[in-house]
């Protein structure tokens, strides 16, 4: 995640990544907890939060992947540019238990007030 | 692996608030940069102590991992500091840890802490707003009071001033510098102004600011440099003050 789902994005890697994630998702069925004790025990709370994170990742990791362009901090070097005609939305993801992935929808961003122009640090206004 | 790569480090450990505290050794690689807390989630990948016994990862409190949250204060080398500051290059080695003696051990080191919360209650450190309308724009505060202020509200209540301090122990009751600092935050505080009666009050009696020896181990070991001591002596002053002229107005 560290490497390939932080500002430089490469479509490849976002792919292997999502792979590494569910097999890390199919390992975590099979998980061992090193310390069994009732009492304080900081392992399991871990191991709670491990299941939500690696389903997390996976929203970022997909959905980094779908958007073919670079936006704000986020940049594809295959995409250089912002891509408004396509992807002037915002990613909304929910989770799907059934299928035990996440699901993605996209919600046009309201520009009625403000139109959108070239984030431009070159030249003024 | 040759010795002068790996780092030893020494915890003492308590699996509960009631059973006796023992010593475990444990053995790291060395990492350039690397800090307690990091070392301390390096043993949990894979717990086994030096001499190959499999164990329990360390129970410990940790949050911001960059010294501004005030959980994972513990005793690094004996002395009370943030473990996420504390630098495994920069320390003696071995490392000792041990959690805080003057608060009751949850597990290893993790320690209950709240008795700054109550001490912090007790002294009524907050701005007296409920939220329940708009009071509007508050009072504007001048730079040089913001000078003042700003140093004071760094206060992480990692309770290190607590721990160091040779005062605070079950038989004064000592609130500790930390809940005194914020005293003096919060009575220059435009609006906190209101309850500098009650605050200066609260800090009267048993476990009062009186119970402060001078040691100035507080300032010394704070992790933010806040100027304990001076907000000592200036809460002192005014306590003193209130004090006296309580006498006249009965």
């Amino acid at each position: 995640m560290t490497r390939d789902c932080t500002v430089i994005r490469y479509n490849k890697n976002l792919q292997q990544t999502d792979a590494k994630l569910v097999e890390l998702l199919q390992r975590f069925e099979h998980i061992n907890l090193s310390d069994r004790s009732q009492w304080a025990n900081t392992t399991i709370v871990f191991a709670r939060h491990l299941y939500n994170m690696l389903q997390l990742s996976r929203v970022i990791a997909q959905g980094a992947a779908m958007r073919n362009e670079s936006r704000g901090a986020h940049y594809k070097p295959e995409f250089p540019e912002r891509d408004d005609k396509n992807w002037l939305k915002t990613t909304k993801a929910s989770f799907a238990p059934d299928a035990d992935e996440p699901k993605f929808e996209f919600e046009p961003v309201d520009i009625s007030l403000i139109p959108p122009r070239p984030r431009r640090y070159d030249v003024t206004k | 692996m040759a010795d002068n790569k790996t780092v030893i480090i020494k915890i003492k450990r308590q699996a509960n608030p009631d059973s006796k505290a023992y010593w475990e050794e444990f053995e790291l690689p060395q990492t350039p940069g690397r800090n307690v807390t990091s070392a301390l989630m390096e043993i949990a990948v894979n717990p086994v102590t030096r001499d190959g016994k499999k164990t329990t990862p360390i129970t410990y409190d940790a949050n911001c991992l960059e010294e501004v949250c005030g959980s994972c204060a513990m005793l690094v080398n004996g002395k009370a500091r943030m473990a996420c500051s504390a630098l495994l290059e920069k320390l003696d080695h071995p490392v000792k840890l041990e959690p805080f003696s003057k608060f009751p051990v949850v597990r290893d080191l993790a320690v209950d802490r709240s008795v700054l919360f109550e001490d912090l209650k007790r002294v009524k450190a907050w701005v007296p707003i409920d939220g329940t309308y708009d009071l509007g724009p508050g009072p504007r505060v001048t730079m040089q009071e913001q000078e003042v202020a700003y140093p004071l509200s760094r206060c992480i209540s990692c309770c290190c001033c607590m721990e160091a301090c040779p005062q605070f122990n079950e038989s004064t009751d000592f609130v500790g510098a930390a809940a005194i600092s914020q005293v003096r935050l919060f009575n220059t505080h435009p609006t906190g102004k209101a309850l500098k009666r009650e605050r200066l009050a609260a800090l009267m009696g048993d476990g009062g600011i009186q119970e402060c020896g001078y040691a100035q181990n507080c300032v010394e070991i704070c992790p933010k440099d806040i100027p304990l001591t001076r907000s000592i002596s200036e809460v002192g002053r005014e306590v003193m003050k209130q004090a006296i002229g309580d006498l006249f107005r009965r």
